[in-house]
């Protein structure tokens, strides 16, 4: 199965049985013959293969991504290569520079196969409020890849790429994971600089790996992680511990640092104490969803894990927390959209109505709510009672969590209360039952947590059901060894398929299998 | 004892109550939070780049050097500090706000509860300073209004400049304490060495909060903001108007209305810009982008360790050490370059009242003729010193030394190497000039007859005569003295 990871690329490559072009071309064609139904990407480059020629070969065994393909989501900066955040108002923007996670991945041999869907803005759970159109699911064409790194998600999925960089705001990495069958991991904040990254909300965006396996979302995350001076907040102040290890692997020479990696992640369950959270498979969460979470804790105890149930009453706060701060942060953000420097410009007789024509005609029915929403917020006779309040409340549950890390070494649950719906239902929910749904991975936001989304079995309707693994700050690498462990250990019927048809195409290449 | 008619006492007399907002540009060499230069002058636009104009992606990175600037006033200003920089945004449309927000501290501002005192008439008067906060500056907007061709101008240069928001409370009571208030706060600043100040540049910007009330009212007046105060002696007038305005409104049984006024330098008058409906909502939301640090104890004391003398204390120093006059004191310092040299030259062994005097007649004389700073004149402290010393020994008359003084100016040449090199020391050998006296008398029969009738003025037009014959070199005092033994006594023959 992992004839399409990025390391089993990786090491074709770097013996010179695959070329860069090889695989350039193979991920190309895939997404000419099946993205016109999937619509994963929003810009696909057929100038990937003439760039993966340039490659120079002596540099194939150093280079960490040397020829591997990637697609970014499109709110990561591409300098000259278009940049829309999923929005009409960004439609025509070229940016000048490259997201720091981009460079690190085009410095190490990547190459870029295309920019992929998300909901506007990253504002959505579906792609649905994309610009552009929604991305379909590769397992069940009528049913949403999920958002809003959906695209990204999709394009793992369906074999267009072995990896895709999403972001993760409330869950934007993990639920369409967890959608789509494949690995999505969302690091600790400020791990992964979020120079270039489009905002969302800055006090929790992330950059997320999205692949097929978790060794590869973890080779990716110690390759792009480190702290970056165009990005204050990626001045963590790390364990030294923790430090040394990811020090360690971004030093060593291919393939010693692929064998050291996975030394390090294969710990096995053995003594790792897990709280399966209560609240995480409460009301809402979906028979098929339960019973795969359970039967995965169950089988993680066969294997030596302590898994104990644990009630977490705070998270309740979660979704009100996130509504408000998101909202203040987001609306806050989106301000700079006024005509005046950059992107659409509606032409009017004056400054004023050219900003307010250029966002009214500019900003989607979601971003203009989530904006109404956020400015409602921060107003000043609210102020005091929602934002400032939902400041406190968000410390308070991130003390609580920590505090729950004392006992435990992680946190256990579903990433997603049911397995994908139909694309069009997203629309017709409460907009405060969509929060709802964030539950489950809005507190790893809020309290810049280390959180990974791993396929755990499939649902009645066959559907792939994520589970997520959550642990303290600058707990990665441990959070990624567990994942790691429960692949190695989940029955066969768990793993996706590898979109069926994507097999055949690959498989013309040679020597893939 | 005075009469007093009540009713009409109780209508005329009113005091102002007068608070300033003055928004100062730190003279970084970098904006505050990317690292465009920040030199004035500029064509539109070159010093941006996409953090300054707002781009999506882009992330603030704030210049520690600002940070330090905004430390060093809060702690001349004697204020508490905010030891967690952190910052919050101030979020309203406008279109030379890149952003839609300009990053500030509203929550927790560096400097809070300062003061600066300030001399008016001989008194002294404390002024307390609210606050002391920082921030990024936004860019300029010209408006082209043409026929039925409107079009706006964005210059996004300024976009990002550091600043500092100086808020004191309303302690000031009259246009001279508006005027002594930003002069000394101007000077402070200047000596910090943290911003030119130059209110013509814009780097020193000054928005006058005004309200008048009866005297001793407890009630304030309704307040009146007037902006576009750009020299000092035009906040002086645009107070000075604006509370007369006031009280002739109150006098004629008027009310006066909130609201901004702008001041007009051309016709010395102001004029109302928009009314003030409430506060303005900013709608502040923590930063997010900027990682809040803690000032470290150490790192406080290290800068107030390296605070330079403040004007005050420099001008009682000046006086109570060098026993210059309290005028003295006041015009050397209110340089810093000067008094810097006039200490130098102090040091040097310059006695400091002469010192003081050539400083502020020739020196200054020849700086402003010229158009010239402190720094851009070679005179170093030595040499004034040793200028001074040859004057002091009467190698040179002060004449002389005048000319010295140019060519020393001009070239940066010792003053000894010049009078040596031009034959300037001064002739004080009594025989050598009872010669020169003795034919200026021959030459000039009409004035000596007319001295001799007592014009006394006859003998300044001969010791004018002894001077060019010498040019210039003779000792001033023994020409005179010679004169009159040779002449005798006016009206005496
Ligand atoms: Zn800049």
């Amino acid at each position: 199965m992992d004839g399409f990871s990025v390391l089993a690329w990786r090491s074709r490559l770097a013996s010179g049985e695959a070329t860069p072009e090889d695989v350039a071309r193979h991920y190309l064609e895939a997404i000419a013959a099946r993205d016109p139904e999937i619509h994963a990407f929003l810009l696909v480059r057929e100038e990937a293969r003439e760039e993966a020629r340039n490659l120079r070969v002596e540099d194939r065994q150093t280079l960490p991504f040397f020829g591997i393909p990637v697609a970014l989501k499109d709110n990561f900066l591409t300098r000259g290569v278009r940049t829309t955040a999923g929005s009409r108002i960004l439609e025509t923007y070229v940016p000048p520079v490259d997201a720091t996670a981009w460079k690190h991945l085009a410095l190490g041999g990547a190459v870029l196969l295309g920019k992929t869907n998300l909901d506007e803005f990253a504002m959505g759970v579906s792609t649905e409020t994309s610009a552009f159109g929604p991305t379909r699911n590769p397992w069940d064409l009528t049913r949403t890849a999920g958002g809003s790194s959906g695209g990204s998600a999709a394009a793992v999925a369906a074999g267009f790429t072995p990896l895709a960089l999403g972001s993760d705001t409330g869950g934007s990495v993990r639920q369409p994971a967890a959608y789509t069958g494949i690995v999505g991991f969302k690091p600790t904040y400020g791990l992964i600089s979020r120079f270039g990254l489009i905002h969302m909300a800055a006090s929790l965006d992330t950059v997320g790996v999205l692949a097929n396996t978790v060794a590869d979302a973890a080779y990716t995350f110690v390759h792009i992680s480190g702290s970056d001076h165009k990005d204050p907040t990626s001045f963590g102040k790390l364990p030294p511990a923790f430090a040394n290890q990811l020090a360690e692997i971004q030093r060593l020479a291919y393939p010693a640092r692929v064998e050291r990696l996975h030394a390090l992640l294969s710990r096995g369950f053995s003594g790792v104490k897990v709280a399966l959270v209560r609240e995480f498979l409460g009301d809402g969460v979906s028979p098929d969803v339960r019973i795969a979470i359970e039967a995965a804790a169950r089988r993680m105890e066969e294997l030596g894990a302590h898994v104990e149930v644990v009630s977490i009453p705070e998270l309740k706060l979660a979704s009100a927390v996130y509504a408000v701060v998101m909202t203040a942060e987001a609306a806050s953000y989106l301000g700079r959209f006024d005509g005046v420097r950059f992107g659409l410009r509606v032409p009017a007789g004056d400054v004023d109505t050219l900003s307010t024509w250029t966002r009214s005609q500019g900003f989607g029915w979601e971003v203009k709510r989530r904006i109404l929403f956020g400015t409602y917020v921060t107003l000043s006779e609210s102020f005091v009672d929602l934002y400032e309040r939902a400041l406190r409340a968000r410390r308070f549950l991130a003390i609580r969590l920590e505090a729950l890390f004392a006992d435990y070494d992680l946190l256990l649950g579903p990433t997603t209360p049911t397995t994908a719906p139909a694309l069009g239902a997203a629309g017709d929910l409460d907009p405060v039952v969509e929060l709802t749904q964030d539950l489950l991975t809005i507190p790893a936001n809020l309290a810049g947590l280390p959180a990974v989304s791993v396929p755990a079995g499939r649902g009645s309707d066959g559907m792939p059901v994520g589970l997520q693994i959550v642990g303290p700050r600058y707990s990665d690498l441990d959070v990624l060894a567990f994942a790691f462990s429960w692949e190695e250990a989940r029955p066969l019927e768990a793993r996706p398929p590898f979109g069926g048809k994507i097999m055949e195409l690959s498989s013309r290449e040679g020597g893939n299998e | 004892m005075m009469s007093v008619v009540r009713g009409e006492t109780h209508a005329t007399e009113y005091e102002a109550v007068i608070g300033f907002e003055v928004h100062v540009e730190l003279a970084t060499a970098t904006k505050l939070f990317c690292s465009c230069p920040t030199t004035f002058g500029a064509p539109p636009n070159a010093h941006t780049c996409p953090i300054c104009l707002g781009h999506p992606g882009m992330l603030p990175l704030l210049n520690e050097r600002a940070v330090e600037y905004a430390l060093r006033a809060t702690l001349a200003f004697g204020c508490e500090i905010e030891r967690c920089v952190r910052f919050d945004r101030k979020q309203y449309f406008y279109h030379d706000l890149p952003k839609a927000y300009q990053i500030s501290q509203i929550h927790a501002p560096i400097g809070r509860n300062g003061s600066l005192t300030i001399d008016v008439g001989g008194r002294s008067k404390v002024i307390r300073i609210r606050e002391i906060h920082l921030e990024e500056d936004a860019g300029k907007s010209i408006h082209l209004l043409g026929d039925g061709d409107n079009a706006t101008l964005i210059d996004f240069n300024r976009s990002g400049i550091p600043l500092i928001e100086i808020v004191t409370e309303p302690d000031i009571s009259s246009p001279e304490e508006a005027r002594a208030f930003l002069e000394e706060l101007r000077l402070t600043i200047l000596y910090l060495g943290i911003s030119d100040v130059r209110m013509e540049e814009g780097s020193l910007r000054a928005d006058a909060n005004i309200s008048v009330r009866p005297k001793g009212s407890p009630v304030f007046g309704a307040k009146v903001e007037v902006k576009n105060l750009n020299s000092i002696s035009g906040v002086e007038r645009a107070v000075a108007y604006e509370i007369e305005r006031q009280i002739s409104l109150l006098r004629r049984g008027e009310r006066v209305v909130s609201e901004t006024r702008r001041w007009d330098e051309d016709l010395r008058r102001t004029f109302s810009m928009r009314q003030k409906f409430g506060g303005f909502d900013y709608r502040p939301i923590h930063e997010p982008e900027v990682v809040p640090y803690v000032l470290e104890e150490s790192y406080i004391e290290r800068i107030r360790a390296e605070l330079p003398e403040l004007p005050k204390e420099r001008r009682r120093k000046f006086q109570e050490t060098y026993g210059l006059s309290a005028y003295d004191a006041g015009v050397l310092t209110a340089n810093r370059e000067l008094s810097d040299l006039f200490e130098a030259g102090v040091r040097e062994g310059a006695p400091p009242k002469p010192l003081a005097n050539w400083l502020m007649s020739e020196f200054l004389g020849y700086v402003n003729e010229r158009g010239l700073a402190v720094r851009d004149v070679p005179i170093t402290p030595r040499q004034w010193a040793e200028l001074l010393a040859l004057i002091e020994n009467g190698t040179i008359s002060t004449n002389i030394a005048k000319a010295v003084f140019q060519r020393m100016a001009e070239s940066g040449r010792d003053p000894r190497e010049i009078v040596e090199a031009e034959g300037l020391v001064q002739i004080a050998d009594p025989k050598a000039l009872r010669e020169i006296v003795d034919r200026v008398l021959a030459a000039n029969p009409k004035s000596v007859e007319d001295y001799r009738k007592g014009k006394e003025k006859a003998l300044g037009f001969l010791v004018g005569q002894v001077m060019r014959e010498t040019r210039g070199k003779a000792h001033p005092e023994l020409v005179n003295q010679l004169l009159r033994e040779a002449l005798g006594e006016p009206g005496g023959a």
